[in-house]
């Protein structure tokens, strides 16, 4: 499927396919309704005939799906997912299943719907299924799903969960589901370690004028063992690394001399 | 062509002169009006899809209402062997009935078309998902009139040839909630024979060459079993 800007070949392809069933539907209008042939031979004649009709009917949508062409033609370009998420899905080599929650009534999970099944059509090894658990809860329940806007994805037998409204963060959830090697980060304790457990909460200097409680502040602010804190935190952020909290390998105490 | 062109003016005056076309129209615009006040007062958005969406479920349920009669009472009346008789083709008999209903449902959808005035003189709305929803209305509409022609065309019941038409129009329009339960080969292709699924993109602004493609060879394929539906005679 073309995307993106105008594309005279398959334009093209599109005017050839209107010609080509347009005259094939003329040509089947010129056919002989009645015939003076036998009952029998004249039902067999009719069957032969609507069952070309179909045949045709059929190729002729299979040549047109073959070589679609999408046009979004709302303002924003708001079916139109970014570069980036249409690059990943145009790189797939192996099938991705990708099972997304949202919610009708919401506009935002609505569009990305309608993008996750642009983004479909573009490739058939990543294969989209939508689902909104308040109309389907079986299928959310199956799953075990109670999120919204969430997109499971499973390649063989591992699974993803990434939470999100925005194709280019699928996108790269995509990329990491494909990801075989899983890299582990380690954080060790009981050492004399800065806390790992530290969430920043020294952000700001309380009684200077102006100071903010948000997060934006905190990079001014620097104390002892935020380091190890912000690194666990930037590790979930970009979401390159699994977050979940499994136990390590024991740790060895490495004999120095 | 000039007995085609005859053929055509006499089924859009049977169909204008007929209280159906405005009884239809009418009743089809005054839902459409409530939905698109009520809807607009409360949300404040410039957007149709939801007009768009209750238009073709509507449709649904008026072009059986529309089509039902096309054949079915030429057939009950004795007038369609009369009709067939006379030197017109089979093929400009179904094509006429076909622009005629087309016409009603053109002049039905065309006239929501207020609606869009109304955002454009009050917003800003989005006119590019306008312009394409209308475009998949007709195309709908399309395609189930013509489904509707091949009913009325096997039978002489108009009861029976609307409710078969309602009973078709229904399970092609949402067939895809069965491709959830069905295995990933056959779950697409119940998608794609999906009224709703086609019609979707259209509503939202998203176009694809084989939606469009679908419903026009969907169209022609049930114009050219109505002719030959025709035949039975």
């Amino acid at each position: 499927m073309e995307h993106g800007p105008i594309n005279f070949a398959a334009i093209g392809w599109f005017a050839g396919w209107l010609l080509a069933v347009a005259v094939v539907f003329f040509a089947g209008l010129r056919l002989p309704l009645q015939t003076r042939l036998t009952p029998r031979k004249s039902l067999l004649l009719n069957a032969a005939v609507l069952a070309a009709a179909l045949a045709v009917t059929v190729f002729a949508n299979v040549g047109l799906i073959l070589h679609d062409t999408h046009i979004d033609l709302t303002r924003e370009k708001v079916f139109t997912p970014s570069a980036q998420a249409m690059k990943v899905v145009d790189d797939l080599r192996q099938p991705v299943r990708l099972t997304y929650f949202y919610r009708s009534q919401d506009p935002e999970g609505r569009r990305i719907k309608d993008v996750l099944e642009v983004m479909a059509r573009r490739n058939s090894l990543l294969q989209v299924r939508t689902i909104d658990p308040d109309r389907q809860p079986a299928a959310a329940q199956a799953y075990g799903v109670r999120l919204y806007n969430a997109a499971i994805l499973e390649v063989d037998d591992r699974k993803l969960l990434v939470q999100s409204t925005d194709e280019a963060e699928l996108a790269i959830g995509i990329q990491r589901a494909l990801r075989e090697k899983v890299v582990r980060v380690c954080f060790v304790e009981g050492h004399n370690e800065l806390p790992m457990d530290n969430f920043e909460f020294h952000t700001h200097v309380e009684g200077v004028a102006n100071h903010s409680h948000g997060d934006a502040s905190s990079k001014y602010v620097q104390m002892q063992g935020h380091g190890i804190g912000r690194l666990r935190r930037a590790l979930r952020a970009t979401r390159r690394a699994r977050s979940s909290w499994r136990p390590c390998p024991p740790f060895r105490r490495i004999a120095t001399h | 062509m000039r007995a085609f062109l005859s053929l055509l003016g006499k089924e859009v005056r049977a169909l204008f002169y007929s209280p159906i076309a405005y009884i239809v129209i009418g009743v089809f615009l005054a839902l459409m009006g409530y939905s698109f006040t009520i809807t607009l007062f409360n949300n404040k958005y410039a957007t149709l899809v939801h007009i768009f969406f209750q238009s073709a479920g509507l449709l649904l349920l008026i072009v059986p209402v529309i089509t039902m009669r096309l054949f079915a009472e030429e057939r009950k009346a004795g007038t369609l062997e009369l009709l067939l008789t006379a030197p017109v083709r089979e093929s400009h008999v179904v094509l006429a009935k076909f622009i005629a209903s087309m016409a009603v449902l053109g002049a039905m959808i065309g006239l929501t078309g207020v609606y869009a005035l109304v955002l454009g003189i009050f917003g800003s709305p989005d006119w590019g998902a306008i312009y394409s929803g209308y475009l998949g209305l007709i195309l709908l509409a399309s395609t189930l009139v013509s489904i509707g022609l091949v009913i009325s065309a096997l039978t002489s019941n108009q009861v029976i040839a609307a409710i078969v038409t309602i009973g078709i129009s229904f399970s092609m329009w949402m067939i895809d909630t069965l491709a959830a339960m069905a295995p990933d080969a056959v779950e697409r292709v119940l998608i794609s024979f999906s009224l709703l699924a086609r019609f979707t993109p259209f509503a939202t602004g998203a176009m694809y060459s084989s939606d469009f493609g679908f419903f026009l060879s969907t169209t022609l394929l049930a114009l050219f079993l109505a002719m030959r539906a025709l035949a039975r005679r």
